[in-house]
């Protein structure tokens, strides 16, 4: 397999090393935002789990030319792993399910609110589809929680979710926080990929509810067993030109039949860490050569 | 409309197995999803199983204390958790039937779901005096010295608090009841809680476990996402939150997986970073831990058990270490800590393991197999080559060669061993000497100045008959003990000999000798000694020509039965050739060529020994079956099947079959991409074609046919043997010598056999399934017994499988599915998709596979049983004699690989369809979507096995994803199209197909030569595009969804017209009506109406990955968010349509990717199976009443 296959097979990985993001998934926002005007106007946003950063840049683009006068653009991104810098933008590591992270991110506002909470965090996936669910619902509600005490009322939530099978509890939790609730798929994710943007518009807290990190908020109920007959119902909308680039189809190369001297591009940021990196160092040594015992 | 309300009732699952624990040595409980099975490892027999209920998924089994009921009948208490939910089980074990397997029972105590977090750890607490003294309790396989019942249950949560809940009674009292009727959830508030306490550190984690079983010694050990490992006392002296005792800091990952050792002096983690760490937590402050690298993936699980530690994986292996705790630690971190790496189940993850007092480990697989280990293998294979190793030096040279002075260099030249207490040697100085290796005697055998400074020494298996070839070219052969005289043979060209191979001819007394010369040419001799005449003779029959370039040969095999000498040469190829009958009369010694030219058997590398077997009337239509194995330096063994010897199975019957459950692996190894599986197989389908002389008199067709190779290990194969018909291979490794068990999947070691099996239950794909389809319309194979029910699957793990579905009969049998081929056509190549078609014997299939890099292979599948088999009646459930399900032997054979049209290598194949046409009964018509949205018919034609594109068009511009047809009662065929972009497009593919077989029939000879030149050669071919029809523009194109059409059901009403069911990626599930008119005359479908009728864009919570229709009023579809649910539907006379749920359940296959039904002959009602991280088999029943 040549080392342009991957370019081949996945159109926007490619745009996205010519166009200088840092992974694919910038198209993701732009196609979410293309339909639902979400970064009209904004210039404060909080941006959870952002390594490697694209969806930064992202906001980093369009929240610099919406910049007014007197108000400047504040970019606040979060992640467990350390981060390549960007201009203007600030960078936080630390764990958002954490009091001291929400603390800190709050710390940055000085009193102001942000107009839009952003999340492309996905945990680290077992393969135990049910642990891997409750950690995503898990992760996403402590984006949730932090986004109760950063987001402006009126504001906009977007997170990563995956449509597995606790799906409609999710939506019945984010409905109590925001009236408008869809569930949006840009045509730069992958068909056969279970993830999908859930995009929530116009934040009113209930009443009388005061931010709180101490309790996990929310937990989910169990799985109903007879399923569907009053879950709570979450338009579904495909976002981005149909007439646009397919995520799943197998595109030509630019310079196609000529192969050879197609020039595969690096990627823009390699990840500046990694929690394999030391058995990738021994594997590099040999390490696993000898090591590997019979069989 | 009578439409009958029905349920589709669960019958069958595979799914990982996630939980494993010991109720003693012979009893091993597993958790599978929502199923608790007991399983008795001596004969891997189901002693019973039972359903939790349908959200269940059981993530651990926790044992407690045995409760004694009676001298036979013990009970045993014990817990299982998952996700939020908890149970409390008694398991009743009866060993009172003397002949009979013990009888096991299961009993609900306690069910209490619905627990306010996700547990991680649960343990039994006993009170402080009823406990004696310390208790080693972490590992929950140990039987507690303990005679009075636990009293209460400690919970470890997710977000890091405990708590203590109390039984609501005395568990041992309650009378032992086996009911198989589910419990009532019992509420919560009958539990209570007893303690509560939250860590000070608020996190969420991912692993927790505890240590002690009394609430006041109770220890809990998180297992953070921030990489920490943290220790706390779970009864502390105050306050709300309990203050962290110890933190264990150095992993560079999440951690997944925490255990303590049985005396708590000691802490094991695994983390995301492919390490585990033992940690010595005796001194108070300063902690020390050794890490332990070596899987290649992600570490679920490791505990301390004696002198070693077990290991689980996402690399799917179990890995044995040496524990740390016990050597110097200054030897930690040494590579050589890793003891086994045992690799058995498929694809990814291995996720359960359970180790037994006697040292067998069962690891539970994501492949939904059991493993079964020995621990005591790991002593043997790790004893050190060195220690065994015996320095064996010469006698003094004067003591035997009475000329000699001490001064004259003497060494020896070659060896071999003739029985356990002799062996043999050749000196520099031409002596041949015979030690006896219990008295350490020596003596002398042979000397002959022919020896003298070389000889290549080899001895009959028998050991009685030693050989050596000498630099003149001859051969010296001696009776060890004597039985006749030294014989010399001619020198024959004086050409010195490099090998000599002794193989058993005909009969105790006679062999034949196969030679090597240093100029690459190969000699065959007979040789006999009479039994009581002193002399033997011995003849040189005839040599036999190797193919150029060749270099030399490694492995030889003489079947007397055919007369067919096999050779293996060290540039990995297999030669046959046929002797010749008679050969006193023959003068001049004439050179045979090879019958059979079969290479790359081994990658590339040499052949290191080869056996063949026949098995008398085994083979299909009562004839033998006739098998070849080999070894190879590549570390995989390969074996084949002959066809077309006197006797044997030719190639017109069923070309192979293999009836093994194992794994079987095609070219499985380290080759490049395109592994060369079929060009082998292609080569020898043409070298047979043009095989020699006596072959044309007998008029049949001798081929020798690769069916798989397995890779054993990463070192050499050396030697292939068959004992007591189970298939043992011997192997180095690492500088040392194993022997492997084929059938057993383990080394030899000595012992008593613990296990039957090592494969308790037996495995599915490792991965996801993207495609599974059912045989529908196969026939019984021998009269009065079911239909057998088959299917094939494929997916991510590039293999195909075909299984046969053994349905539930009685009450103390279990569904199963048996493995009947498990093949990997090629490395790297993802399947996506497979359909079945019919060729015109009823006991042959054709499967059409395609997937990933653009490929698409034609296969047959032949099926057969034992000659010998009845069918056997068995009593069912209401007391009836039904026949039983046979275990069907199948055949997998590559018959072609679609040539490839693509521009890019990187296009997928997403979906096929497969026709025939009336009049053209050995013509599939496969039409084929790709990922760069062409769409594609291609003929295979049978006569010629070879793939012709018959139709080439483009469309969608997107991704196509699914493909159908339909031929129309009056005529023509129609084919469906639909896309990531919603609309399914409608084809008249009629006149297409027409103008093609026109031009087709003209030349299919020359495309029969074209494509027998063409499967040959490593490289694909590319699709010739003599005989292509266009195709033009749909007939229609509706617009259904508003992202991909995951599933596509089209079928054919009638008066009705046509219907297309669709689901898709936005939830939505679609109704699309379409009228057509045939035009007999001219030949064409005139589509006259064609809309989407109905929508449902709530029909699920997330993609629909699969819609198929039942019956005309009922359709089934599976989603991303694991249910299955039921429509109605009604068609409207006003051209519309209506759907209603009727059921909808949740299903426990993550990622259902596919679905498909089956009518069963025997029932009334179909079966349904939904693939995906597993499977799970629905019965559509009527509802009662």
């Amino acid at each position: 397999m040549g080392k342009s296959s991957k370019d081949k097979r996945d159109v926007y990985y490619r745009m996205a090393k010519e166009q200088g993001w840092r992974a694919r998934s910038a198209f993701k926002l732009m196609q979410v935002d293309e339909e639902f005007n979400l970064l009209e106007g904004v210039t404060k946003a909080v941006d959870l789990c952002a390594a490697p950063g694209s969806w930064s840049q992202v906001l980093s683009k369009k929240l610099v030319e919406n910049q007014k006068e007197r108000e400047e653009a504040k970019i606040v991104a979060v992640d467990l792993q350390a981060m390549a810098p960007l201009p203007g933008v600030i960078q936080l590591q630390g764990d958002i399910t954490k009091q001291s992270t929400a603390d800190q991110i709050i710390s940055y506002f000085d009193g102001e609110m942000a107009d839009i909470v952003v999340c492309d965090g996905a945990p680290d996936v077992t393969g135990l589809h049910d642990m891997d669910e409750y950690i995503q619902a898990q992760l996403l509600l402590a984006a949730l929680n932090i986004t109760t005490h950063v987001l402006r009322p009126g504001g906009s939530f977007v997170a990563k979710i995956f449509r597995g099978k606790d799906i409609t509890l999710l939506y019945t939790q984010l409905k109590v926080f925001f009236p408008k609730v869809t569930c949006s798929k840009p045509r730069s994710s992958r068909n056969s990929s279970i993830e999908a943007f859930i995009v929530c518009q116009d934040y009113t807290p209930p009443k009388d509810y005061v931010p709180n990190m101490g309790n996990p908020l929310l937990d989910l109920a169990p799985t109903d067993a007879q399923g569907n007959s009053n879950r709570t119902i979450v338009p579904f909308i495909a976002c981005g030109d149909l007439s646009g680039f397919d995520s799943d189809m197998t595109y030509a190369l630019p310079d196609s039949g000529n192969n050879e001297d197609y020039k595969v591009l690096d990627p823009v940021q390699m990840p500046i860490t990694a929690p394999y990196l030391s058995a990738m160092e021994k594997k590099r040594k040999g390490f696993f050569n000898e090591q590997m015992s019979k069989k | 409309m009578d439409n009958v309300h029905r349920r589709a009732q669960p019958v069958h699952l595979t799914t990982p197995v996630t939980a494993l624990a010991y109720h003693d040595n012979d009893i091993l409980l597993s958790g599978q999803g929502p199923y608790l099975k007991a399983t008795l490892i001596s004969t891997a027999e189901t002693l019973g199983c039972i359903h939790l209920g349908q959200d269940w998924k059981i993530h651990q089994i926790v044992m407690a204390n045995v409760q004694r009921i009676s001298e036979s009948i013990e009970a045993r208490l014990f817990m299982v958790y998952g996700a939020k939910s908890l149970r409390v089980l008694r398991l009743c074990v009866d060993r009172s039937s003397e002949s009979d397997s013990p009888s096991a029972q299961f009993q609900h105590l306690w069910n209490i779901p619905h627990f306010k977090d996700w547990i991680v750890d649960a343990q039994w607490l006993w009170n402080k005096a009823d406990l004696p003294g310390e208790h080693p309790t972490t590992r929950p396989n140990l039987r507690l010295p303990v005679t009075t019942p636990p009293t209460s249950i400690a919970i470890g949560y997710a977000h890091n608090f405990v708590e203590v809940y109390q039984l609501p009674q005395d568990p041992f009292p309650i009378p032992v009841e086996t009911t198989h009727k589910l419990p009532t959830d019992d509420n919560l508030s009958n539990f209570l809680i007893v303690y509560s306490v939250q860590s000070e550190e608020h996190c969420t984690l991912f692993c927790g476990r505890f240590h002690n079983n009394t609430l006041e010694d109770l220890w809990f050990a998180s297992g953070t996402v921030f990489c920490h490992a943290l220790l706390w006392k779970v009864y502390h002296g105050g306050g709300v939150e309990a203050p962290v005792v110890k933190s264990l800091i150095g992993h560079e990952g999440i951690l997944f997986g925490i255990r303590w050792s049985d005396d708590g002096k000691a802490v094991c983690t695994v983390s995301d970073d492919r390490s585990i760490r033992i940690w010595d937590i005796t001194h108070p402050i300063n902690i020390t831990h050794t890490t332990h690298f070596g899987h290649t993936a992600r570490v679920w699980d490791c505990q301390i058990v004696g002198p070693y530690l077990i290991s689980i994986s996402e690399d799917a292996s179990c890995r044995v270490w040496r524990n740390p705790l016990l050597t110097n630690a200054a030897e930690a971190d040494d590579a050589s800590d890793c003891l086994a790496c045992w690799e058995g189940h498929e694809g990814k993850s291995t996720w359960g393991v359970a180790v037994s007092d006697h040292g067998v480990v069962a690891t539970g697989g994501g492949d939904g197999g059991i493993h079964l280990w020995r621990l005591d293998s790991i002593v043997a294979g790790t004893t050190d080559a060195e220690q065994n190793t015996k320095d064996i030096d010469l006698p003094a040279i004067t003591t035997y060669f009475p000329d000699a002075t001490d001064n004259d260099k003497e060494f020896v030249r070659d060896f071999v061993i003739t029985s356990q207490e002799q062996s043999v040697y050749s000196t520099n100085a031409g002596y041949i000497l015979v030690r006896d290796d219990e008295k350490e005697t020596w003596s002398t055998l042979f000397y002959s100045s022919l020896l003298k400074n070389y000889s290549s020494l080899e001895s009959s298996i028998c050991g009685r008959i030693v050989v050596a070839g000498c630099l003149s070219g001859r051969l010296v052969i001696v009776s060890v003990a004597n039985e006749f005289e030294p014989l010399i043979t001619e020198t024959l060209g004086g050409i010195k000999i490099q090998f000599v191979f002794v193989l058993n001819g005909t009969d105790r007394d006679n062999f034949r000798i196969v030679v090597f010369r240093a100029n690459c040419t190969v000699g065959v001799f007979n040789l006999n000694t009479a039994v009581g005449s002193a002399t033997a003779t011995c003849t040189h029959i005839c040599d036999l020509k190797l193919p150029n370039n060749n270099k030399a040969i490694h492995a030889a095999y003489f079947s007397p039965r055919y007369n067919l000498v096999l050779l293996g040469s060290r540039d990995s190829t297999v030669l046959a050739y046929k002797l010749l009958r008679s050969n006193a009369d023959i003068e001049a010694i004439t050179t045979l060529d090879s019958i059979i030219e079969l290479k790359r058997c081994h990658g590339s590398e040499t052949v290191s020994s080869i056996l063949m077997v026949t098995e008398e009337g085994e083979g299909v239509g009562g004839k033998d079956r006739i098998s070849v194995y080999s070894t190879g330096r590549d570390g995989s063994w390969t074996k084949y099947r002959f066809l077309g010897l006197p006797g044997g199975e030719t190639i017109g019957s069923t070309s192979s079959a293999d009836d093994e459950d194992e794994d079987v692996d095609m070219g499985d190894s380290d080759d490049d991409g395109y592994d060369a599986n079929e060009s082998r197989d292609k080569s020898a389908l043409q070298r047979g074609e043009e095989s020699s002389l006596d072959d044309r008199e007998s008029g049949t067709t001798i081929v020798l046919q690769k069916i798989f190779r397995s890779k054993i290990t990463r070192g050499w194969l050396e030697q292939v043997f068959i004992m007591d018909g189970e298939l043992l291979l011997l192997g180095f490794f690492n500088k040392k010598l194993f022997v492997y068990n084929e059938s057993k999947h383990f080394e030899l070691t000595a012992g008593s056999e613990l296990f039957k099996s090592a494969k308790l239950q037996t495995n599915f794909h490792g991965r996801e399934v993207r495609q599974m389809r059912f045989l529908n319309g196969a026939q019984p194979l021998i009269e009065g017994a079911p239909t057998p029910i088959i299917f094939a699957s494929g997916g991510e793990d590039c293999r195909l499988r075909i299984f046969q579905y053994i349905p539930y009969k009685t009450k103390n049998s279990c569904t199963a599915l048996k493995s009947l081929c498990n093949l990997k056509p090629s490395v790297g190549s993802t399947l996506r998709c497979l359909e079945w078609s019919y060729t015109s014997d009823s006991q042959t299939y054709l499967l059409f596979t395609g997937g990933a890099v653009e490929s698409m292979r034609a296969w047959q599948v032949g099926m057969s049983i034992p000659n010998s088999y009845q069918v056997q009646l068995i009593e069912d459930q209401s007391g009836n004699m039904i026949p039983e399900h046979t275990p069907l032997s199948l055949g997998c054979l590559e018959l072609a690989q679609c040539p490839h049209a693509s521009e890019n290598m990187e296009t997928r194949i997403m979906d096929l369809s497969v026709f025939k046409l009336d009049g053209h009964p050995r013509k599939h018509f496969v039409a084929a979507v790709y990922s760069d949205a062409a769409i594609r018919v291609w003929l295979f034609d049978e006569a010629v096995n070879s793939f012709v594109l018959a139709i080439d068009a483009s469309h969608h511009a997107k991704c196509i994803l699914q493909v159908s047809h339909l031929k129309l009662e009056e005529g023509g065929v129609l084919m469906f199209t639909a896309a990531t972009d919603g609309k399914i497009a409608v084809w008249d593919i009629t006149g297409a197909l027409d103008r093609f077989l026109e031009v087709y029939s003209m030349d299919a000879i020359k495309a029969s030569q074209a494509s027998s030149s063409s499967s040959v050669g490593r490289e694909r071919k590319r699709a010739r595009r003599d005989h292509v029809q266009a195709l033009g523009t749909p007939a229609v194109e509706v617009s259904a969804h508003m992202s991909g059409v995951n599933g596509l059901f089209v079928q054919d009403i009638g008066v009705d017209g046509i219907v297309a069911v669709s689901g898709g990626d936005d939830n939505a599930l679609s109704v699309t009506r379409i009228k057509t008119v045939w035009d007999a005359k001219l030949r064409t479908i005139k589509v006259s109406s064609a809309k989407a009728v109905y929508r449902n864009a709530y029909a699920h919570g997330s993609a629909i990955q699969a819609v198929i229709m039942i019956n005309n009023s009922e359709v089934v579809t599976t989603s991303q968010d694991q249910t299955l649910t039921m429509w109605g539907l009604n068609l409207l006379e006003d051209g519309g349509a209506d759907m209603h749920m009727l059921e909808t359940q949740f299903i426990h296959v993550p990622d259902p990717s596919t679905m498909d039904t089956i009518a069963i002959r025997e029932k009334q009602h179909p079966l349904v199976a939904i693939a995906g991280i597993g499977a799970q088999f629905f019965d559509i029943e009527p509802a009662q009443q």
